[in-house]
């Protein structure tokens, strides 16, 4: 199980990019997950697991630490997933595709 | 005398278990290399490997401990991309091996230079980029003597006095804490308290920009 996000690192350039976005819409299967953004930008993760996403909300913040990821949202709530490969399995591209962020 | 024997031996022993050898080509069952799903297009574009995420520092830890590196002074090793960011190289523990900077003659600089090698082979399109991850995941001395030179590499490098020479006179000096480079002749050439030589080329790749708009 993920933790709370009280024993997990902020992730400062992730969350500088993603503060304020809203989430559109969620899609994904067994091992992936990939978040569409109100600017069109994509989130995709490889995942242990799978991801229970609120789509409408705004992301707030995002805390990684080794391979628990979760995004928190205003409103509350926060998608928790276990990365698949740590360090290697969160990309995110603006709507041309390019590269925004890797880790 | 017997016992004395004995505590010199014990003496010994516990002074080789403290100095650890320094790893020079990484363990393939801890570091087989990884890199992001990413394409050519992707890593040519400056500044792309600032887009990548620090290595956090408990990961460099765990990357210590694996290869037992219980101690080590300051400038000994570097935490080491095995397939660099440049060439879509990740963060993932599969990635990431201590690398020395003190052994002879092969050590971080002189990957470095393999490094910046590739990359420009890979952007120019002379190179296919999985077939250039593959080479220096696999064993990265040999691909230096394939791709840089046959030789060994001559200079000395290994230690801090040596690293703070360029390799080459028409290397410019990026301080890697402002991420401003200055060129030969330049007031804070090979001055700054962080930094480390490389080709302009390569500076421009990795998002480094002039300082004071034209590195003079």
């Amino acid at each position: 199980m993920v933790q709370e996000n009280e024993f997990m690192e902020l992730n400062h350039k992730l969350t500088q990019l993603l503060k304020g976005r809203t989430i559109l819409s969620e899609s994904g299967d067994e091992g992936h997950v990939a978040i569409t953004f109100d600017d069109q930008s994509t989130l995709k993760l490889n995942v242990a697991g799978q991801a229970a996403v609120s789509v409408g909300a705004k992301v707030k913040a995002v805390h990684e630490t080794g391979e628990q990821f979760q995004v928190d949202l205003e409103e509350g709530s926060s998608v928790r997933v276990r990365l698949e490969n740590p360090g290697s399995s969160v990309a995110l591209r603006d709507k041309s595709g390019a590269v925004q962020y890797l880790g | 005398m017997f016992i004395r024997a004995i505590a010199l031996l014990l003496f010994l022993y516990a002074v080789a278990l403290g100095q650890q050898p320094a790893p020079i080509l990484p363990d393939p069952k801890l570091t087989p290399g990884d890199a992001f799903e990413v394409t050519v297009q992707d890593l040519c574009v400056p500044g792309y490997t600032k887009k990548v995420r620090n290595v956090p520092a408990e990961m460099k830890r765990e990357v210590y401990e694996a290869y037992g590196v219980t101690a080590h002074g300051p400038g000994d090793y570097e935490v080491d991309h095995l397939i660099p960011l440049e060439l879509g190289g990740s963060n993932s523990s599969k990635n990431l091996w201590p690398e020395s900077h003190r052994t002879s003659p092969w050590n971080a600089q002189v990957k470095d230079r393999l490094e910046g090698k590739l990359h420009a082979l890979v952007c120019a399109g002379r190179l296919d980029l999985k077939t250039a991850q593959q080479a220096i995941a696999s064993n990265w001395i040999e691909a230096y003597k394939f791709y840089v030179n046959p030789n060994p590499p001559v200079s000395e490098i290994a230690s801090p006095a040596a690293a703070e020479t360029p390799l080459n006179a028409d290397q410019v000096w990026v301080n890697t804490k402002s991420g401003k480079y200055w060129k030969p002749g330049s007031r804070y050439y090979g001055k700054t308290k962080q930094g480390q030589y490389m080709s302009q080329e390569e500076a421009i790749q990795k998002g480094h920009q002039p300082a004071n708009g034209t590195g003079e």
